[in-house]
C-alpha cells in the first residue's frame, strides 16, 4: 500500500462521504432513501462548465451560482414532487419511487443543449485554480485540492449547523418526532424545504467537484456502484449520523482503493467492498431498524370492498371480480394473435413482459407484504438465467430448470437478506443493491458461472429447453408465451391464496408491528426469511423463462438499472396486490416495448432521443404516484366500490353509511350470546408432543412449574443510565398483579424484559418454571404468555378478523406451501380459524368492524380489539401495558370486571401496568410499586397505597389524589350517578352497574 | 412449541459439541444430496451446425495473400444466367436482405460515438443497393433491402429485432456493427449474418453463417505480433496492460499472445477494470494510472476498453504520465478517437495503432483505392460525405457488405444460405471500400476479413492517425 493509494482512497472516500451525507440528511428529514440525490446537482455541474468555458465567467462566480441552482433544484423537487406524497402520510416507499422518477427527470434535463457547454470546443472541465501538487505520486489538480479542503469543512459546518443553530435543532427535532415537533410550533414544511435546499447544494458541490474526472458530463449521475457505496457509507451511521456517514465513505473509499491496488482488479475491489457493506449492515441492522421505525413503515392499504347488504346475495356482485380476472386472462390469451403483437419478436417481448410481471409480483411480496425494499431483484433473474444457460445443453427440462431456479433464487435471496433480517426498513435495499452491482460486474463473469464458451459479449448461447420429456422444445415464442402465462396465473393464484392464509397474515403482521407479532408467538426473522425465499424463488423462475426466451444470456442484460426501474411495478400496481403488479407491468412495459420505439423514432430528429426516453418514463412514474396513491389495484377497487354503492342506492333508495354500522355495534354488544361452558374453557394443545429432549433444554424448574412468572434480579442499562435495577417480581397462579409507578419508573421496561422485547444485562425471567431470559420474544407465547402494548397499534394493514386470526395462528398453523396450493387441510384450517375469529369478535361486540382495517378503528375500539386478540391466544399469563390508555373514563371503568372475567374464564394470571389507580385498586390481588427502576414495595393494593415511599414518589401527598386512588378516606363522588359502562362494552346500557355482560 | 421453535431452542441451548457435530453431518448430507441429484451427462451439448467443419483459432497461422479479385463485380450489360436458388428470401428475380442500422437514441445518441444518424445510414445502403442492382444485381437478381434498427442499450429491443428479422425470412442480414450480440440469434436460424467484428469462436460454432470484417481475437493477436515487428517493445520497455474483462475469451487470447511474442511476465503490469455497466469509475482509472506510473511503465496496451480510453488518457495527462500506447482496433478504440468521447490527443501522440481495416488511409497522401473511390462516388449521389470524411466508416461498410454479398452470390452455382461461404472463397480477395481492407477469402473456412492489417501512428500536428508504412508487410506467421 503506497501513499498514492491512500490519497486516491481519501479522494474517493470524500466523494462517497459527501454523497452519503446528503442521503443521510434527507433520510433524517423524510425517512426515505433519496435515489435522486446525485442528480440534484447534475445540471449545476453542466452549467459551471458552460458558463466558464463558453461564456468566460470566473470559476468561483459560476461555482457559487451553481450551488444556488442546486438549492433551487432541491427546493423545487421537494415542493412539487416530494411534499404531495409526504402529505398523504403512510409508507415511505412511494417517496423512494418518486425519487427514481425525479432522478430520471433531472437526468433528462442534462440532454437539453442549452445547459451544456459547446461540444465542438471539447475543452476539459474548468479548474478552480491551476495546481499540480504531487503527493505519493498522485498529481493533485486544483479541483482535487478544493475537494480535500472543502468536503471536511462542509460536513463539519453542517454538523455544527444542525447541532447549534435554531433551524438545525428544528431539523433534528422534526426528524426524531414529527408530531411532537409540530406540537412545539415547528413548521415541518419549512424544515423539509430547508433540508432539501441544503441537500441540493451538497449535491451541486459534489457534482462540480467530481466532474473533471467523469468520463462524460452527461453521466454525472449516481450510478449503481457509487450509489451502493454511498448507501453503505450511510449505513455506517445507521442513516442518521452525518460524521459516521463521512467516516463510512472514507472507510469504503480506502478499502476499495487498497484492494484494487493490491489485486489490480476492480471487480475484486467491488466484491470486497460489497462484503464490507454486508458486514456493516449486519452489525448496524438494529440501529438502522430503530431509525426507520421512528418514521413508520406501514404501506398504504386499500380498504376492503364493502358489499352493501342488499347486494350480498347478488351473483354479479359475488362473481364480479372473478369475471374481471377471467376477462383479463382471455385478453392475455388472445393478445399474441392480435396484429401488432403477433410477430415472433412481439411474442418474445410479451414473454419478457411476463418475466417483468413475475419479478413485479416477487417485489410485491417483498414490498407490499413485508415492507422491505429490494434494489437487486433482477440480479436473481440473471443468476437463474445463467444457471439455466449452463444446464439446458445438458438436457434439463423446463420443470426441472424451474425447480432448480426456484431453489437457487431462494438461496441467493436468503443469503443477501441475512444481514437485514433483524430489522425492517432499508437494510435490505443496501445489500440487494450490492447484489445488483456485483452480479453483472463480477459474478456472471466468473468461469464457474458463465462457463468457458462465452461469445463476443461475454455471453452464452444455447438451444431452447425441452418443455418436458417427450413434449418437444420451447422453440416457438408462442408456446413459451403460453407456458409463461400459465406460470404467471399459477403464481398469481398461489400468491393470492398465500396472502389470504395464515402465512400471508403473518407477513403483514410482522411488517406492521413486529413487536406485537412477537407477542403473538410470531418469529419475525423466520417470517421475513420465508418471504425472501419465496420472492427469490419467483424471480428465479422468471430467470428460466428469460433465458429460454432469449436463447442467449450475457451479463449486460442484468444491469442494476433494471432492478431499480422494476421497483415501480408494485407501487404503481398498488402495494400488496399481485393482480395490481401484473396490471402495472402491462401498463408500463407494453407501451415501453411496443410504443416507445415508434415515439422515439418520431422524436429522434429533434436530437433528443435518450433525453426524451428519460423524460417519458420519469413523467409516467411521477404522474402515477401523484394521481393514483393506492395504485391501479386501489383505483379498480374504488371503481368497483362505486359501482356497488350505486347499485345498492338504486335498489334500496339509500346507501349504508358508516354511521349505521356504528349504531349497530351497540346493538350487537347489547345482545351478546351467553357463553357455553364448552367454548369458554380454552383447549390446550397437547404438551406430550414436546420431546423429553426439548423439555430438558427448556431448563424446567419443577418447583416453579405452577408459578406463571418469576423475575429475579433484573438489571438493564442503556449507556450509563440504569433503567432497571435489580428488579424482582412474581405472579402466582390466578393472580392479578399490578405494576405502578411514576413515568420512567421502569414498568414498561420490566414488561419488555418479561416479554422478551429487550434482553437485560443481568437477572432471570422464568415462565411456569422455565428460564426465558435468553430466548426471543416469541417463546413467551409458546409457554402461555400474551402481551398487549401501550399503543395497541396492532396491525394497520389487517382487518379486525384477520388480526384475530393472527392471534389464533398457533392453533391453526398450516405451512405456506400448503396454503399456496390450497390443500384441503389448509382450507379446513382457514375455515376453522375464521369461524373462531368470528366467534371471538361476536363476543367482544366487534362484529360490525370485522372487515375494517385495525388502523381505521378508534382508540377505544382498538383497545377492545387488542384485548380480544390477547384472549384469542388463550394465555395462561396475560401481560397488559396500560390497557385503558387513551380510553374514555366510561370505557375504562368497564375494564375491571372484564379483566376479572377473562382471568376467571381462561384460568390465567394477569400482570398489568396501569396509571388508573381506581381501576388497579379494584382489580388487583397484589401490586408492585416501582421507582427509578427498582421495586420499592409490594403487597395488597391497600398496603401499597399506604406505603410512604409510594405516596412520596407516585401518589403524592395530596389527599384528594390519594382518595381518588381509592384511599381509606374516600370523599364522596361529586356526581352521585353510578358509573356507566362504555357504549360498546355495556350489555345493558340502562344498567347502573359497571359490570359488563361480555362473556368469555 | 412449534418444531421450528424446538429447533431454535436446541440451537440456543444444546451443548456446543452436539451443535457442531450436527452441522457437519448436515453439510455432508447436503453435499451427498447435491451429488445425487445434479446430472453429470454432457450429451446434450448444442450443436448449431452440421455443415463442414470450421476453422478454429488454433488452425490459423496468419493471412496469406491471394490474387486480387477484379473489384466490385460488374455484370452490367452482360447476359445473366441466374443460378438456381434453394433458400428463403430469394425469388427468381430478388434477393431480400435485412439491414440493421445503429440507433443509440437518435442522431444525438449516435453523435456521441461519432456515428451518423440512422437515416443517413439508410441512405448509404440504398445508394449502394441501387448501384448493385444497376450493375446486374447479385446472383443475377435484384437486391431488396428491408431496414431495422438496433439499439445496443436495449437488449430486449435488439432481440425483438432479431426475431422480427427472422420472421420476415430474409436471405441474409447485414449489420454495421451494433447488432453483433444477436449473431447467435441470427446464425442459429441458419441465416447468414454479416457484421463488423466477431470472435472467431462464435464464427466457428455457427460456421458457415457468420461473416465479419474482422475476427476480434485475430486482430488482438496480430496487433501484438505487429507491435513486436515494429520494435514497440524493444529496449527493455515496461509494459502496462489495462483492460476490461467482459469478454473473457479475448483476455485469454491477449495474454497468450503476449507470451508468444516473448514478453516476460516480469515486464508486464496488468490492471483489470472489470466489466462496468457503462464507464469505469474515475477512481479505478486513476488507480490504473497510478499503478503504471509507480511500476515505471513506458508502453501501454489496451483491450476492450474503448469507452474508458478517453478518460484513461485524460487522467494520464493530468497525472503527467505519458506512455506510448499500442492499440488494437478490435473494439473500435481507433474509430472513437474523433467522436465526443475522444482521448487526450497530447497524451496519445506517437501511439501506434494496428487496424484490421484500412483505417488511417484517410490521412495518407496516397490516392484512395478504387473501392473507396467508388463508394465515395455512390455516397455523393445521395448527398453524403465521401467515406474518408465519415470517419467511423459507416458508408464504407455499406459498400463493402453489399459488394461482398454481390461477389458471393455471383460466385455460387446454387444460392443457398449454407453455400455463401463457398461463394466467398471463390470470389477470392475483394477490394472493399474504406474502412475495410482487402480480404483473403480463398479458403472456404475463412469467413472473416482483416488479414491485411496495417499500422498507424497518431500524429500531434494533424491530431489524426496516419499510416506508418503503406507498404508494410508482416514478418510473422
Amino acid at each position: 500500500m503506497t501513499i498514492g493509494t491512500l490519497v486516491l482512497g481519501l479522494q474517493s472516500g470524500l466523494t462517497i462521504g459527501l454523497l452519503a451525507v446528503g442521503l443521510v440528511l434527507i433520510y433524517k428529514a423524510n425517512r426515505f432513501i433519496n435515489l435522486a440525490h446525485a442528480q440534484l446537482g447534475a445540471v449545476s455541474a453542466l452549467l459551471v462548465a458552460k458558463w466558464v468555458l463558453d461564456e468566460g465567467w470566473n470559476f468561483w462566480l459560476a461555482f457559487a451560482l451553481s450551488i444556488v441552482i442546486g438549492i433551487v433544484t432541491g427546493v423545487v423537487v421537494e415542493r412539487c414532487l416530494i411534499r404531495p406524497v409526504r402529505r398523504r402520510g403512510g409508507s415511505s416507499l412511494p417517496l423512494l419511487l418518486m425519487s427514481i422518477g425525479a432522478s430520471q427527470l433531472l437526468l433528462a434535463l442534462c440532454f437539453i443543449p442549452a445547459f451544456k457547454p459547446d461540444p465542438d470546443k471539447a475543452q476539459p472541465y474548468p479548474q478552480p485554480f491551476e495546481a499540480a501538487w504531487s503527493v505519493g505520486g498522485v498529481v493533485l489538480s486544483g479541483m482535487d485540492i478544493l475537494t480535500l479542503v472543502l468536503v471536511p469543512v462542509l460536513v463539519v459546518a453542517l454538523a455544527v449547523f444542525l447541532r447549534y443553530s435554531r433551524m438545525g435543532r428544528e431539523i433534528r427535532a422534526a426528524a426524531n418526532n414529527i408530531d411532537a415537533a409540530r406540537l412545539c410550533g415547528i413548521s415541518v414544511t419549512r424544515v423539509s424545504l430547508v433540508t432539501w435546499g441544503i441537500a441540493g447544494s451538497l449535491s451541486a458541490v459534489a457534482a462540480v467537484l467530481s466532474a473533471p474526472k467523469q468520463a462524460s458530463l452527461d453521466v454525472v449521475a449516481l450510478g449503481p456502484y457509487l450509489l451502493m457505496l454511498s448507501l453503505g457509507a450511510a449505513a455506517f451511521g445507521a442513516f442518521v449520523s452525518l460524521p459516521w456517514a463521512l467516516g463510512g465513505g472514507l472507510v469504503l473509499g480506502m478499502v476499495s482503493r487498497v484492494v484494487a491496488a493490491r489485486t489490480s482488479n476492480e471487480a475484486t475491489a467491488e466484491v470486497v467492498t460489497f462484503l464490507v457493506i454486508l458486514l456493516v449492515v449486519a452489525a448496524r441492522s438494529k440501529a438502522i431498524g430503530a431509525a426507520f421505525a421512528t418514521g413508520g413503515a406501514g404501506a398504504p392499504e386499500r380498504r376492503p370492498v364493502r358489499v352493501p347488504a342488499s347486494l350480498q346475495s347478488s351473483r354479479f356482485v359475488r362473481q364480479g371480480p372473478r369475471l374481471g380476472g377471467l376477462l383479463a386472462l382471455a385478453a392475455a390469451v388472445v393478445l399474441p394473435f392480435v396484429p401488432g403483437f403477433n410477430g415472433d419478436g412481439d411474442r418474445f417481448l410479451l414473454v419478457i413482459v411476463i418475466v417483468y410481471a413475475l419479478v413485479g409480483m416477487s417485489l410485491t411480496v417483498l414490498l407490499g407484504w413485508n415492507g422491505q425494499v429490494s434494489l437487486g431483484q433482477f440480479a436473481i433473474v440473471g443468476i437463474a438465467a445463467f444457471a439455466s444457460a449452463r444446464l439446458i445443453p445438458h438436457g434439463w427440462t423446463l420443470p426441472a430448470l424451474m425447480l432448480m431456479a426456484a431453489v437457487l433464487g431462494g438461496a441467493v435471496m436468503a443469503f443477501v437478506s441475512l444481514p437485514a433480517l433483524r430489522a425492517a426498513g432499508f437494510s435490505l435495499a443496501v445489500t440487494t443493491l450490492g447484489l445488483a452491482v456485483v452480479t453483472p460486474d463480477w459474478l456472471l463473469q466468473q468461469d464457474w458461472m458463465a462457463g468457458p464458451e462465452s461469445g463476443s459479449g461475454g455471453g452464452l448461447s444455447f438451444a431452447p429447453a425441452p418443455v418436458a420429456r417427450g413434449l418437444g422444445l420451447t422453440d416457438s415464442h408462442l408456446s413459451l408465451y403460453f407456458i409463461a402465462l400459465v406460470i404467471l396465473v399459477a403464481v398469481l393464484l398461489a400468491g393470492n391464496a398465500l396472502r389470504r392464509s395464515g402465512s400471508g397474515r403473518l407477513m403483514i403482521a410482522v411488517r406492521d408491528n413486529q413487536r406485537a407479532g412477537n407477542a403473538f408467538g410470531v418469529f419475525a426473522p423466520s417470517v421475513r426469511l420465508s418471504s425472501m425465499i419465496l420472492c427469490g424463488a419467483i424471480s428465479g423462475i422468471a430467470g428460466v423463462l428469460y433465458a429460454d426466451a432469449y436463447g442467449y444470456v450475457a451479463p449486460t442484460q442484468f444491469s442494476a438499472g433494471i432492478s431499480i426501474a422494476l421497483l415501480a411495478i408494485p407501487v404503481i400496481g398498488g402495494l400488496g396486490s399481485m393482480g395490481g403488479a401484473i396490471a402495472a407491468t402491462a401498463l408500463v412495459y407494453l407501451p415501453v416495448m411496443f410504443l416507445a420505439p415508434v415515439l422515439i423514432s418520431s422524436f429522434e430528429r429533434l436530437g433528443l432521443g435518450l433525453g426524451f426516453q428519460l423524460a417519458l418514463s420519469s413523467v409516467g412514474i411521477i404522474v402515477m404516484i401523484l394521481q393514483f396513491p393506492t395504485g391501479l389495484a386501489g383505483g379498480v377497487q374504488g371503481a368497483w366500490q362505486g359501482i356497488l354503492d350505486r347499485l345498492a342506492a338504486k335498489r334500496d333508495g339509500l346507501a349504508t353509511t358508516p354511521a349505521d354500522a356504528d349504531e349497530s355495534v351497540a346493538q350487537a354488544v347489547a345482545h351478546q350470546m351467553p357463553e357455553s361452558a364448552e367454548t369458554a374453557r380454552p383447549s390446550r394443545r397437547a404438551g406430550g408432543r414436546v420431546s423429553r429432549r426439548v423439555e430438558a433444554l427448556t431448563g424446567l424448574v419443577e418447583a416453579d412449574r405452577s408459578l406463571p412468572l418469576r423475575v429475579e434480579g433484573v438489571t438493564w442499562r442503556v449507556g450509563r443510565v440504569t433503567i432497571l435495577d435489580d428488579a424482582a417480581i412474581h405472579v402466582g397462579r390466578g393472580e392479578i398483579v399490578g405494576l405502578i409507578g411514576p413515568n420512567g419508573a421502569g414498568k414498561t421496561s420490566l414488561m419488555n424484559v418479561v416479554s422478551g422485547v429487550v434482553s437485560p444485562d443481568a437477572g432471570s425471567v422464568s415462565l411456569f418454571g422455565r428460564p426465558m431470559v435468553d430466548l426471543p420474544a416469541d417463546y413467551r407465547a409458546a409457554f402461555g404468555a400474551a402481551r398487549s402494548f401501550q399503543d395497541a397499534s396492532l396491525f394497520q394493514g389487517l382487518t379486525v378478523t384477520e388480526t384475530m386470526q393472527v392471534a389464533l395462528n398457533s392453533q391453526y398453523r398450516v405451512s405456506g406451501g400448503a396454503s399456496m396450493l390450497r390443500a384441503p387441510w389448509a382450507r379446513d384450517a382457514e375455515r376453522r380459524s375464521r369461524r373462531e375469529a368470528v366467534r371471538i369478535l361476536d363476543r367482544f361486540g366487534l362484529t360490525p368492524w370485522a372487515n375494517t382495517l385495525t388502523g381505521d378503528l378508534s382508540t377505544g375500539t382498538r383497545r377492545i380489539c387488542d384485548l380480544a386478540a390477547q384472549v384469542a391466544v388463550r394465555p395462561r399469563l396475560l401481560l397488559l401495558d396500560e390497557p385503558t390508555g387513551g380510553v374514555s373514563q366510561h370505557d375504562a371503568e368497564a375494564f375491571s370486571p372484564l379483566l376479572r372475567r377473562i382471568r376467571d374464564e381462561l384460568d390465567c394470571s394477569i400482570l398489568i401496568v396501569e396509571h388508573d389507580m381506581p381501576l388497579l385498586m379494584s382489580l388487583c390481588d397484589r401490586v408492585y410499586a416501582m421507582e427509578t427502576g427498582r421495586v420499592i414495595t409490594e403487597g395488597t393494593p391497600e398496603e401499597v397505597r399506604e406505603h410512604p415511599e409510594v405516596i412520596a414518589s407516585y401518589l403524592g401527598s395530596n389527599e384528594v389524589a390519594i382518595k381518588r386512588s381509592g384511599g381509606a378516606h374516600t370523599i364522596p363522588a361529586p356526581d352521585p350517578a353510578p358509573a356507566r359502562p362504555p357504549a360498546h362494552l355495556a350489555a345493558s346500557t340502562d344498567s347502573a352497574s359497571t359490570d359488563t355482560e361480555i362473556r368469555l | 412449541m412449534t418444531p421450528f421453535q424446538q429447533f431454535r431452542l436446541w440451537a440456543h441451548r444444546a451443548p456446543v459439541a452436539e451443535r457442531i457435530g450436527t452441522a457437519v453431518v448436515a453439510v455432508a448430507l447436503l453435499a451427498v444430496l447435491g451429488w445425487v441429484i445434479v446430472p453429470v451427462t454432457d450429451s446434450g451439448e448444442a450443436a448449431a451446425s452440421t455443415e463442414p467443419s470450421a476453422l478454429t483459432y488454433a488452425d490459423l497461422t496468419g493471412g496469406s495473400e491471394a490474387p486480387l479479385s477484379t473489384g466490385p463485380v460488374s455484370t452490367a450489360g452482360q447476359p445473366c444466367d441466374p443460378p438456381p436458388a434453394d433458400a428463403q428470401g430469394v425469388t427468381d428475380d430478388t434477393v431480400n436482405l435485412a439491414v440493421v442500422l445503429v440507433n443509440l437514441g437518435g442522431a444525438a445518441g449516435n453523435a456521441t460515438f461519432g456515428l451518423p444518424a440512422p437515416d443517413e445510414q439508410e441512405k448509404a445502403f440504398k445508394a449502394v443497393a441501387k448501384s448493385v442492382n444497376e450493375t446486374g444485381g447479385a446472383g443475377c437478381r435484384q437486391v431488396a433491402l428491408k431496414f431495422y434498427e438496433g439499439n445496443p442499450s436495449s437488449q430486449d429491443q435488439m432481440h425483438q429485432t432479431c426475431l422480427k428479422i427472422l420472421q420476415d425470412k430474409p436471405f441474409a442480414v447485414l449489420d454495421e456493427g451494433g447488432f453483433d450480440t444477436q449473431a447467435s440469434c441470427i446464425a442459429s436460424a441458419k441465416v447468414p449474418f454479416l457484421t463488423a467484428r466477431l470472435n472467431l469462436s462464435e464464427q466457428t460454432k455457427y460456421y458457415p453463417y457468420l461473416f465479419a470484417n474482422q475476427a476480434n481475437d485475430l486482430t488482438v493477436r496480430n496487433t501484438l505480433f505487429a507491435l513486436k515487428d515494429l520494435k514497440f517493445f524493444e529496449g527493455d520497455q515496461k509494459v502496462g496492460v489495462v483492460y476490461g474483462d467482459c469478454n473473457a475469451g479475448l483476455v485469454d487470447v491477449f495474454f497468450d499472445s503476449l507470451k508468444e511474442i516473448e514478453i516476460p511476465d516480469s515486464q508486464v503490469t496488468k490492471y483489470d477494470l472489470g466489466c462496468p455497466e457503462s464507464f469505469s469509475a474515475p477512481s479505478a482509472i486513476q488507480q490504473a494510472v497510478l499503478k503504471f506510473k509507480g511500476a515505471g511503465v513506458t508502453r501501454v496496451l489496451t483491450l476492450s476498453m474503448n469507452k474508458d480510453f478517453a478518460n484513461f488518457t485524460k487522467t494520464a495527462a493530468a497525472q503527467n504520465f505519458k506512455p506510448k500506447y499500442g492499440l488494437a482496433d478490435n473494439d473500435g478504440v481507433l474509430d472513437i478517437t474523433y467522436g465526443l468521447l475522444g482521448p487526450d490527443f497530447g497524451n496519445i501522440e506517437g501511439s501506434i495503432g494496428i487496424a484490421a481495416t484500412s483505417f488511417g488511409a484517410e490521412h495518407s497522401d496516397t490516392p484512395a483505392p478504387a473501392g473507396t473511390q467508388a463508394c465515395s462516388d455512390l455516397m455523393a449521389t445521395v448527398g453524403l460525405a465521401p467515406v474518408y470524411e465519415e470517419l467511423t466508416g459507416m458508408g464504407g461498410i455499406a459498400c463493402s457488405q453489399l459488394w461482398a454479398m454481390q461477389a458471393m452470390l455471383n460466385h455460387v452455382d446454387k444460392i443457398t444460405q449454407a453455400g455463401l461461404a463457398e461463394g466467398l472463397s471463390k470470389a477470392g480477395t475483394l477490394p472493399f471500400s474504406y474502412p475495410n481492407g482487402p480480404t483473403a477469402n480463398n479458403d472456404p473456412k475463412v469467413t472473416f476479413g482483416g488479414q491485411y492489417w496495417r499500422a498507424m501512428e497518431f500524429k500531434g500536428d494533424c491530431q489524426c492517425w496516419t499510416l506508418l508504412d503503406d507498404t508494410f508487410k508482416p514478418g510473422f506467421p
